[in-house]
């Protein structure tokens, strides 16, 4: 059997080490779902820590076993269809990609602002997720296709509107964490298929420093209008207590001229946000550097996960301890905020010994790629670790406010369907470069 | 498939990925490491001000008693209907049937279901940032709305019932003014004494003795610790610290006699203004114990309720409650306010004239009912008149004489010495030092209008001058002239008169010498100068309480009698004064012998007049009693009651007959007795300090003899 030859040769390590990291996820979805309504649950953390496994929420965590089990089915036929007969059909793959990103912006359901989601039967699923394996596979077969000729600026073009469609299409959900997952994949590929390095860092200084550029020049505009708005106020209460007439006359001719003034600061302001990010978007992207600013409102959910985080100490306050997660003062506990619940019942021990789990498993992932028997799975690989790396660090950074709040999920952790699945089709790709590695010894 | 030296490149490529990688999870590593080990008490901290809330329980006000262990001011419940965070669906459901069960309730007289349950809806929007608050729906709720809550538990999820403390008066208006009111702190208060550990919405002695001994009655807040969620709802309850109540007082004032003394007052009135006195509105009566200085009954009229500072009022009701209150000035604590003494001051003159050696006590006058330019109250006077006769009759022309021997000062310097113009330093807030009249007093009196007009005509001429320099030509300038001294001599005029006024001329002094002119004094100075006459020349600080007592029965405080002095006039010359009281009382010609008539005891007094210009005069009454050995000496003001005597002195007798009668009743006769504890719940009354020995069973005076409509309202 094709099968039990599989099984043998599967990296055992990397296997081993994702479904402890699954494991985990079930007892933190678990405790991060429970929420003490009276007395009684306070109790509930004094219990015998087995005990307390018993006490957890597990309306979340059957869904999640639920989805896990279809997860590793899908990752099972991934994992039986060599990587190269994908790679076949990656025209096919590209186009149901985007056919699939342009279903959700027609037939969408919304949901926080944003329209991600397709009603498929019984199930809600979130193209955006699977969008990004799939953008792996066919970018993979890509830029195999120009082997060695991605040397010069030119020939990274057709690269980008490649990656570019889709991202625009996600981007326009709009669900700027995926496109960004997008844009680090297309990174990591292009890093290893040969484009070259300074080119490249040259790019992505230049993406970052125009999106500084953007922010600061927000900024600039935001504070003008802000600054216009404010003299405009101060002059109407003064117009209210003038009374001699050539003062009256003098204030309403400053008043329109300030008033000109406004319109045009909040014009250039509005013309910003059409074009680019919109307001509450900027807000999200920069809250993280200063959330005091708005503690009650874009900051707070910064704030109450360094809260959980901090106050989590070395050892944490034990399994259901946790004041910031069952109070409910943590936001989207068990999806794009899991990590704090982590660190406040795990102390710092339970998330740096999470840490290395992923860090084990992207090591395992580069070793994939460097034992692949040729560059499409090199670079597969290669695509799937810079999407788990990303996803991890992006997701941790946001919860320990180094990162905005993009909202993108742990892999292997957050709970959610559509994204258990992928990550399991991602490791079942891996696992495939991996079976048909490069056999030495023949 | 593979090319060639590709391999090793990918490797090296790889490598560089996973240092990325390595270098990234540093990063995490490092920043976890700062959160989580070196700042973890700053965050330890904000987690438990995240999920922690201490909810103030206020504590209940000591207690007053009066001398016998009676209470007069207590603590009763007041039910407050409040609402906890339940969660849009459960509110939806509570808030419907919780306003059907309060639609009766006072507090929301006149408004339907539908208004009501609106109400609560936007009390409850109000509170929104402290969910882990329940919010208060309804104050002082009747006892039948909380059983009906009650009773309806499980249909009402977050319905609470709080208990909290407000005073609780069970005889109604007894003593209100000595007793003051309470309320909420203002923000001046609260910004003047925050040092204290007051806050927000803490009840705050506003007047009397509420005010006065606030530091004691106020207790000390209690707290419960809450666990709450990230909406605020509670979640556990982490603790109580329980209340201190505040210490109690125990007073000086006997409950019985300060009922019969405002009934005394208020019947009184009533029938004065029967009699023809319409204006006879209002009244003061201060009853001290000679020996001690202790008050044992203080009253003012008009009274007012004092629950209306406790019960919860609808806008219309309080607004009605208010008006009357200020239309009759009920707050106003007339013991303590200042009234000319009339005759009643007769005594200090007395005892100037003999202590300065002005005349003998064989000194007499034959009265014709003329001085100088002078008339006697009664036409054709008194015939041959001695010092004791003068006080007997009241003789104003023997009190003249005497007082242009004598002049100002020597009256003056006497009535300093009995404690008249001088603050008592009772525990009262709002004490009134009086006026004793003197030359220099009047100078002080008439300066500033002088120094009005001066300035006035200084203003004159200034503009004169000034338009005169102006002025076109010689013609305008006379004109201007003319006009100048014109209204310059009708100002000189009003000057030459207020200058007159200024110096102080004889017939100040005879003003003076019968109680008229400047002299303003408080009953309870007039009460006490009189104690000090009949107790032989010890003028104590009169008080109203005797003891604080902690929650426990411990004597936090006591406060003995204290001399402010002994006056400085010889015993002889009080025993003459006395004398001249005593007969007073006595027919058949003694100004208070209808008073006395057919007292069962014997009693010093004298009566006063004094003349309100444009109004009925005020009717004084001041007395000593029992005359052999007094005990007890009293001051009684009517304003606008017209006659000393038959005003005044008819309270004053109530007074003294219902002083003589309890010696021998039980502590709560005549008191409409309270519902709860009674006198049981009182603190142990020193054994030594309680003068009339325990009622026997069955003595007890019959209740509700004179019932006061207020006395009722408490119980």
């Amino acid at each position: 059997m094709v099968y039990r030859r599989i099984v043998r040769s599967i990296d055992h390590t990397l296997v081993f080490a994702t479904g402890l990291v699954i494991l985990l996820s079930l007892v933190a979805i678990g405790s991060a779902t429970l929420e003490f309504t009276d007395e009684s649950f306070s109790e509930l953390k004094n219990l015998f820590l087995p005990l307390r496994l018993l006490h957890l929420d597990y309306a979340f965590v059957l869904k999640q076993v639920l989805w896990v089990l279809i997860g590793l089915v899908v990752m099972a036929l991934v994992l039986y269809i060599p990587y190269e007969d994908l790679a076949k059909h990656a025209r096919g793959l590209y186009i149901l990609n985007l056919l699939m990103l342009v279903a959700v912006l027609f037939v969408g359901r919304e949901a926080l602002g944003a329209q991600r989601w397709i009603q498929v039967g019984p199930f809600v699923f979130q193209p955006s997720e699977f969008s990004k394996l799939i953008l792996i596979v066919t970018l993979a077969q890509f830029l195999v296709s120009r082997e060695g000729r991605l040397q010069r600026l030119r020939d990274l073009l057709p690269v980008f509107v490649h990656v570019g469609v889709p991202t625009l299409l996600v981007l326009k959900q709009p669900d700027l964490g995926t496109s960004m997952v997008f844009v680090a994949i297309m990174f990591g590929m292009l890093f290893l298929a040969g484009a070259r390095p300074s080119t490249l860092a040259a790019l992505l200084g230049a993406g970052m420093a125009l999106l500084v550029a953007l922010f600061v020049l927000h900024a600039h505009l935001h504070q003008a209008e802000a600054l216009l708005e404010k003299q405009l106020l101060a002059l109407e209460e003064e117009k209210k207590t003038a009374v001699a007439a050539p003062a009256r006359e003098e204030l309403n001719k400053k008043y329109e001229e300030v008033f000109r003034e406004y319109q045009e600061a909040s014009r250039r302001h509005d013309f910003f946000h059409r074009h680019t990010l919109k307001e509450y978007q900027v807000t999200r992207l920069t809250i993280f550097l200063d959330p005091k600013s708005d503690l009650l409102g874009a900051g707070y959910h910064i704030w109450q996960s360094l809260i959980a985080v901090g106050s989590g100490g070395f050892w944490g306050k034990g399994l259901l301890g946790g004041t910031q997660s069952h109070l409910t003062f943590l936001p989207i506990r068990h999806t794009d905020f899991i990590f704090s619940v982590v660190g406040e019942e795990a102390g710092f021990l339970g998330s740096v010994f999470l840490l290395g789990l992923f860090l084990l498993i992207l090591y395992r992932g580069i070793r994939i790629a460097a034992s692949a028997r040729d560059l499409l799975g090199a670079l597969m690989a290669g695509g799937v670790v810079s999407m788990f790396a990303f996803h991890v660090f992006v997701n941790v950074g946001m919860t320990i406010g180094i990162m905005p709040v993009v909202g993108i999920p742990l892999p292997f952790f957050s709970y959610g369907g559509s994204n258990m699945i992928m990550n399991l089709a991602a490791l079942g790709l891996l696992l495939n470069v991996y079976v048909r590695r490069r056999k030495i010894l023949f | 498939m593979n090319a060639p030296g590709t391999a090793p490149k990918l490797e090296k490529k790889l490598q560089v990925m996973l240092a990325v990688v390595l270098a990234a999870f540093a990063v995490l590593v490092c920043r976890l490491a700062y959160l989580q080990l070196v700042q973890t008490d700053k965050y330890r901290m904000m987690a438990q001000q995240n999920h922690l809330r201490l909810i103030p329980i206020m504590a209940p006000r000591g207690e007053i008693y009066d001398r016998n262990g009676v209470r007069v001011v207590g603590n009763k419940p007041i039910y407050t209907v409040s609402l906890a965070y339940l969660g849009v669906k459960n509110t939806d459901q509570v808030v419907p049937r919780l306003a059907r069960i309060l639609a009766g309730e006072r507090v929301f007289a006149g408004m339907s279901v539908a208004e009501i349950e609106q109400e609560i809806h936007r009390r409850l929007g109000e509170q929104k940032l402290r969910l882990y608050e329940p919010v208060p729906v309804a104050r002082g709720v009747s006892l039948e709305t909380v059983t009906r809550i009650e009773e309806q538990r499980l249909e009402l999820p977050g319905v609470l019932i709080d208990v909290q403390p407000v005073r609780d008066y069970p005889f109604g208006d007894l003593l209100v003014h000595a007793l003051g009111y309470v309320g909420q702190m203002d923000r001046q208060e609260l910004e003047e004494h925050k040092d204290e550990g007051y806050q927000m919405g803490d009840s705050w002695g506003k007047d009397g003795l509420e005010k006065s001994f606030e530091r004691y009655l106020r207790g000390e807040r209690g707290a419960r610790q809450v666990e709450v969620d990230a909406q605020g709802r509670p979640v556990r309850d982490l603790g109580v610290k329980e209340p201190v109540p505040g210490n109690s007082l125990v007073l000086t004032v006997d409950a019985r006699l300060q009922r019969a003394a405002q009934d005394a007052l208020a019947k009184n009135l009533q029938r004065l203004q029967r009699e023809g006195y319409p204006e006879a509105r209002a009244g003061a009566a201060v009853v001290l114990d000679v020996r001690t200085g202790e008050i044992l009954a203080l009253a003012s009229h008009p009274t007012y309720d004092p629950t209306i500072f406790t019960r919860e009022l609808s806008r219309r009701e309080w607004n009605e409650a208010w008006a009357k209150i200020n239309r009759e000035q009920a707050l106003l604590n007339r013991a303590l306010g200042l009234y000319p003494p009339g005759s009643t001051f007769k005594m200090v003159v007395a005892a100037a004239a003999l202590e300065t050696g002005k005349i003998t006590p064989d000194f007499a006058i034959s009265d014709t009912g003329r001085y100088k330019y002078k008339t006697d109250w009664q036409p054709g006077g008194h015939g041959r008149v001695d010092l004791v006769r003068a006080i007997k009759v009241s003789c104003d022309t023997f009190f003249w004489t005497v007082g242009a021997m004598l002049g100002p000062e020597p009256i003056a310097r006497y009535a300093r010495e009995l404690g008249l113009g001088q603050k008592t330093g009772v525990e009262l807030p709002g004490e009134n030092a009086g006026r004793v009249p003197g030359p220099e007093q009047k100078y002080n009196l008439w300066k500033p209008y002088l120094d009005g007009v001066q300035k006035e005509m200084d203003a004159v001429r200034q503009e004169y001058e000034r338009r005169m320099a102006a002025a076109a030509g010689e013609a305008e300038r006379a004109m201007l002239s003319r006009e100048m001294q014109g209204r310059l001599s009708s100002l000189q005029e009003r000057y030459e008169k207020i200058a007159w006024e200024l110096e102080w001329r004889e017939y100040d002094t005879l003003d003076m010498a019968i109680g008229q002119g400047n002299n303003y004094y408080t009953p309870l100075q007039l009460a006490n100068y009189v104690a000090a006459i009949a107790n032989g020349g010890t003028l104590y600080k009169p008080f109203l309480v005797k003891k604080v007592v902690a929650p426990d029965g411990q004597v936090v405080k006591e406060f003995a009698p204290q001399e402010i002095r002994r006056v400085n006039i010889s015993p002889r010359t009080l025993e003459i004064i006395r004398q001249g009281m005593r007969e007073a009382t006595l027919p058949p010609d003694g100004t208070a012998a209808g008073v006395f008539w057919g007292a069962p005891y014997t009693a010093g007094a004298k009566t006063g007049t004094a003349e309100v210009h444009g109004h009925d005069n005020h009717a004084l009454f001041v007395a000593f009693a029992p005359y052999e050995n007094p005990e007890i000496a009293l001051a009684v003001v009517v304003e606008y009651g017209g006659h000393g005597s038959s005003a005044a002195g008819a309270v004053a007798r109530d007074i003294l007959d219902a002083y003589f009668k309890l010696k021998t009743a039980s502590p709560l006769a005549g008191l409409t007795e309270p519902l709860d504890g009674g006198p049981g719940a009182a603190p142990p009354a020193q054994p030594g300090a309680r003068r009339e020995p325990p009622a026997p069973a069955g003595q007890q005076a019959p209740r509700g003899t004179n019932p006061s409509p207020a006395a009722g309202a408490g119980a």
